[in-house]
């Protein structure tokens, strides 16, 4: 854009040119609260596109049924370890129980 | 402006997260009904060992694989044990008893306190005998190698009558 002013006479205009910008209360606060909230947003996005990617290709059903079978075998494992234990302490009360009817002492002892 | 982009970038909840909650419930589901299931199905025998009236044999049937004629000759020597068993528990506790008595009432080794202490030992001689009779007469029930490990794990009863059976077990 041309204009006819020359530099001293555009100087002078821009000096009387003031400028009184009016900025709202709180206005930093405000900046670093939606900053934050963007970061927070972001994060949370991030989390969800990495479980997205992982549980979308498997597809729900085959998840659940996944998680099934995990479950059975893990719980399967468990429940005979746990059953393992059990019997051993069991074999140990009934050996105990033997020895006993089989010394009079321990029975004498045991009244 | 901003606040509508903050709210774009929000996930609000799918499908993804109701099939993650449906995974979770099913294999947390699947895993306690398994856990239970196998240890019932597991410890049944044991258990129902446990409560019967005769579990100790049932035990010794397991723990040395007896046959069942096995099983039966050693279930009747038990029995026949069981009744001397008895005789002895009620010598013992008498001769205990006498003993007990005495050794309150006395503050030096009587003549009838030693005679008590004789008969003690005599009770505990005959119960030796009689225990190490028996554990033969089973253990030549059961097969050559289960006999020995048998008497061998009843050898501590011989040796030290009256030992917590724990400790017999566990030998």
């Amino acid at each position: 854009m041309k204009s006819n002013l020359n530099d001293d006479e555009l100087r002078k205009v821009l000096q009387t040119w003031k400028v009184d910008p009016k900025i709202p209360r709180n206005f930093a606060r405000d900046v670093w609260e939606r900053i934050a909230t963007r970061e927070a947003a972001l994060a949370r996005s991030r989390w969800w596109v990495t479980l997205k990617e992982l549980v979308e290709p498997v597809g729900g059903a085959r998840l659940a049924l996944s998680a099934a079978t995990i479950g059975l075998v893990l719980g399967g494992f468990t429940g005979a370890m746990e059953a393992q234990q059990q019997n051993s302490q069991i074999q140990k009360q009934l050996a105990t129980k033997y020895v006993r009817s089989v010394d009079p002492y321990q029975q004498v002892s045991s009244f | 402006m901003s606040a509508l982009s903050i709210r774009t970038n929000r996930l609000a909840p799918s499908k993804v997260q109701r099939w993650l909650l449906v995974a979770i419930l099913t294999g947390f589901g699947a895993a306690l009904g398994a856990f239970f299931v196998c240890e019932y199905a597991a410890t049944r025998q044991m258990r129902s060992m446990m409560t019967a009236s005769d579990g100790e044999l049932l035990w010794l049937r397991r723990e040395f694989n007896l046959t069942d004629a096995q099983y039966n000759r050693i279930k009747l020597l038990h029995e026949k044990y069981s009744a001397q068993c008895d005789l002895m528990c009620q010598r013992i506790a008498e001769v205990n008893a006498r003993l007990d008595a005495l050794i309150s009432a006395n503050h030096e080794v009587t003549p009838a306190l030693a005679s008590t202490i004789n008969e003690a030992s005599r009770v505990q001689e005959d119960c030796r005998r009689a225990m190490l009779g028996h554990i033969y007469e089973v253990g030549a029930i059961m097969t050559p190698s289960s006999g020995a490990r048998y008497v061998d794990m009843m050898k501590a009863t011989i040796i030290q009558p009256g030992l917590p059976s724990k400790t017999v077990v566990s030998q």
